[in-house]
């Protein structure tokens, strides 16, 4: 109490402040680490031999040497993003994974570190090894704008581009490392998510120097009504996208005796209201309806992502979660959503999409009010954007569902990571079964106008068949053979809701036990080797 | 503080790793834990140490739960794995130094507790040595080290000895009995049962997943002492020995260890001094027939009767 209100105590607080351990150690190892310093020293030496090039042959070529500049700010961004985009991610994520199959995650793990003191420090020491890649190459982007050519408000945007979407890019490899899959899965996906991903952004970086949109966003006619909006949004779109990162990696890593779900279910759920926010900003303000469209497909991948991934989850509440509780009824009714359990899950999520479609509605409404143009005044013009997204979502409720019902009754001892495989199985192979049984039969592909109920791939047939009056009639049978499913699902897994709601009570105990303290930090500083000789 | 495993079991999938096991030791006490490979002895001792959750039953530290408390338990626990699979470019002083980091240790009073670990477990004198070019018995004192720098109330060590040369072993050994001396519970697990009884105030014998008994050494010798183990030297055909060994009255668990026999007699020593004189009736040329003090190798092949290996 007096450290609080004493000013030397705080002092003596603040004296005591110690760097993540986890961040020191990394930092450590990188220094000791041939791969790292032969990379910058090798980057370095390009850098050197492009600008000494770049002077030499510059000059031969009189009257060109007003014009290097975007020759070789090129050059120097291009290494410095394939040795940024390619070497730092690839060294992150390897290491992590040495770590997390290695005893020596474990061991951290029974340390007083939290799990997001871990990430934190692994997000901390790789961000410092991208400045420390950035801060060698910022040198020589900025010689480039004494040969003229490029600007330095335009070398420092793109260098804070680049540098957001290389933290993201570390973030993932981290978050991969960590994900609870097969090592082979994660090299797979590493191989296709992850190149295409450093691809995508050195192909974006590369895009947006070389067309000079970063340039342009500078000469835009009103720079506080257009460019910065514009930057404010992708600041903040990379900083949502690194809190998701970050809480799905803590999640990974926090044991599955912790209600590890409430702070990630509390994060989607501020993520999911921050996209749709953002979208309905800039359609309202810019006057684009157009600009809508995203959330319809953003959020509807975002819950079918999260069926797959949550079917695959324990059922049972640990004596850590159930001891966490809330016994009043409105906070277990809305603890019930933001706590461990599948069918919490699914409900949230399917929640969150209906809380979505609500907001379109209201915003519909608004727009329609208070804007020159109209947005879906039309019952005919509902289908795409309300009704469509809708059964993609229900469909897959259902098929969660039924997978959940499958692997829960015919095969309870095994990983509930099958109930995942066969939600995916249930969405295509009956489609494909058809197509194949089909061709055998005639010869010949499914007619494009036909409306299969119960077959997600078909929906998509639906929405691009012509005439309108068709595909909405095909929407509806396909929106009521969806809710049918679910209302089937629903009753095949009766019981096992019933007993995942009956389980979500406060911890009962039969006789109260005292607990005891442990010792505190403070007074566990010295070892007994030392205080007792 | 008492260290009290209640009801504990642990399946996975159709496995039962864990069935029911209860037993209970103390500060200041070694209790070994001794039982063939897959009889569930990493499983207990990583549920012990907050690294898996039980599938029913609980630890518990004094009055803490472990399996409802585990961030508060950590702070109690030091756990020694059975290998150091160490990160191929640290240096001994920063890996320990990491942890100490890890267990909240600041400032002087950290670098005085990595300092203090590394002199008790002999390892300041490699303190700048990368942990990949250590050797098996270096790398167990480093992950000694590195358990005890925090502090711990309980150390529990997975086969610490396994893979060490006898003076490493000897060392272990000695450094463990100062720690027991120095308060701390110490639990741990060996196949060498010789290097356990020495040291060990207790034992857990352990079997496709149950106890087969628990307790301290000297009840459970107490238990025993209607039985005197016996040391048999000859100059017979071993076979023959055995043999005639099976035959007798009285003997329980005969069986050959190195040049010797040794085997269990019930009742009195007359009845040994009888055994003697039938196999000296029966021409075996005996060189040496002796009284041997009854250690946890003999509890533990007296109650798994010598089927486990």
């Amino acid at each position: 109490m007096s450290e609080t209100t004493d000013p030397s105590g705080r002092l003596r607080r603040f004296q005591y402040f110690d760097a993540n351990p986890v961040w020191v150690k990394d930092l450590r190892q990188a220094a000791r680490n041939w791969t790292v310093t032969g990379t910058l020293l090798l980057m370095l030496a390009v850098f050197y031999f492009i600008a000494l090039g770049a002077m030499i042959f510059g000059e031969t070529d009189s009257g060109a040497s007003s014009y290097v500049g975007p020759g070789i700010y090129s050059a120097i961004g291009i290494t410095t993003l394939i040795a940024a985009y390619i070497f730092i991610p690839i060294y992150v994520g390897i290491r992590t994974l040495m770590e997390r199959i290695s005893i020596n995650a474990d061991l951290q793990y029974i340390t007083t570190m939290t799990p997001q003191q871990i990430i934190r420090g692994k997000i901390l020491s790789s961000t410092y090894l991208i400045i420390l890649f950035y801060s060698a190459a910022v040198p020589f982007l900025v010689f480039s704008y004494l040969l003229r050519g490029i600007d330095l408000p335009t070398i420092l945007l793109s260098v804070v581009l680049t540098f957001l979407l290389n933290v993201l890019l570390t973030m993932g490899a981290i978050l991969l490392a960590l994900s609870p899959l097969h090592i082979i899965m994660k090299i797979l996906l590493a191989l296709f998510a992850g190149g295409n991903a450093i691809f995508f952004a050195i192909w974006f970086v590369i895009g947006a120097v070389a067309s000079n949109t970063i340039s342009r966003l500078f000469g835009m006619g009103s720079f506080w009504n257009e460019t910065v909006p514009l930057i404010i949004t992708f600041v903040l779109d990379a900083i949502l996208i690194a809190g998701l990162l970050y809480q799905t990696a803590v999640a990974f890593i926090t044991p599955t005796s912790a209600n590890r779900s409430k702070p990630l279910r509390i994060y989607v759920t501020f993520f999911c209201g921050m996209v749709v926010l953002q979208f309905y900003l800039w359609a309202w303000f810019t006057n684009e309806e157009a600009l809508i469209l995203p959330v319809i497909f953003i959020i509807p991948c975002l819950v079918i992502l999260g069926f797959l991934f949550s079917i695959a989850g324990r059922d049972d509440l640990s004596l850590r979660v159930q001891r966490d509780i809330p016994s009043s009824p409105f906070s277990r009714f809305i603890g019930f959503f933001f706590f461990n359990g599948t069918l919490s899950c699914l409900i949230w999520l399917l929640g969150l999409w209906i809380a979505t479609a609500f907001s379109l509605l209201i915003f519909n409404v608004l727009w329609n009010e208070f804007q020159t143009s109209s947005l879906i005044s039309d019952l005919d013009d509902i289908y795409l954007p309300y009704v469509a997204p809708s059964i993609f979502v229900l469909y897959c409720f259902a098929y969660a569902l039924l997978g959940l019902w499958l692997q829960r009754t015919f095969l309870p001892k095994r990983t509930p990571k099958l109930a995942s495989l066969f939600f995916a199985l249930l969405m295509l192979l009956p489609f494909l079964f058809l197509i194949i049984v089909y061709f055998v039969f005639t010869q010949e592909m499914i007619d494009d106008d036909w409306v299969i109920p119960g077959m997600v791939p078909n929906v998509f047939m639906v929405m691009g068949n012509y005439p309108e009056a068709d595909r909405n009639y095909g929407l509806w049978v396909h929106f009521g053979s969806s809710i049918f499913m679910i209302g089937i699902a629903l009753l095949l897994n009766s019981k096992w809701i019933i007993s995942q709601i009956k389980q979500f009570k406060p911890l009962q105990r039969s006789v109260d036990r005292p607990t005891e303290e442990p010792d505190s930090g403070d007074d566990n500083i010295l070892p007994p080797i030392i205080d007792r000789g | 503080m008492k260290i009290t495993v209640d009801h504990l079991r642990r399946e996975f999938g159709q496995t039962i790793a864990v069935d029911d096991v209860s037993f209970q030791f103390e500060s200041g006490q070694i209790f070994g834990f001794v039982g063939p490979n897959g009889a569930g002895k990493t499983t207990t001792m990583r549920i012990m140490a907050t690294l898996d959750e039980p599938t029913a039953g609980d630890v518990r530290l004094d009055n803490l739960s472990v399996v409802e408390d585990p961030d508060r338990a950590r702070h109690l626990i030091g756990f020694v794995p059975d290998e150091l699979r160490a990160y191929w470019d640290t240096t001994v002083n920063d890996y320990i130094d990491f942890f100490a980091r890890a267990y909240g240790l600041k400032g002087a009073h950290r670098e005085e507790a990595v300092n203090s670990v590394e002199e008790f477990t002999n390892v300041a004198g490699i303190a700048d040595k990368q942990l990949r070019v250590l050797s098996k018995g270096m790398k167990q004192r480093v992950s000694l080290a590195r358990a005890l720098v925090g502090d711990p109330e309980i150390l529990i060590l997975d086969e610490p000895a396994a893979g060490l040369d006898p003076r490493a072993r000897i060392e272990l050994r000695e450094l463990l009995s100062l720690l027991a001396d120095q308060g701390k519970a110490i639990f741990i697990s060996s196949h060498i049962l010789a290097e356990l009884t020495e040291i060990c105030h207790g034992a857990v014998i352990i079997e496709q997943g149950r106890i087969l008994e628990a307790g301290e050494t000297g009840e459970m010798l107490a238990k025993r002492e209607q039985k005197l183990t016996y040391a048999l030297r000859s100059m017979s055909n071993p076979d023959e020995l055995m043999r005639d060994l099976l035959q007798m009255p009285h003997i329980d668990h005969p069986r050959q260890a190195g040049n010797e026999f040794l085997f269990e007699v019930e009742g009195s020593e007359e009845n040994a001094f009888e055994l003697l004189n039938l196999l000296i009736q029966k021409n075996h040329r005996i060189i040496e027939f002796r009284q041997t003090k009854t250690n946890l190798e003999d509890i533990f092949m007296n109650i798994t009767e010598g089927k486990v290996q």
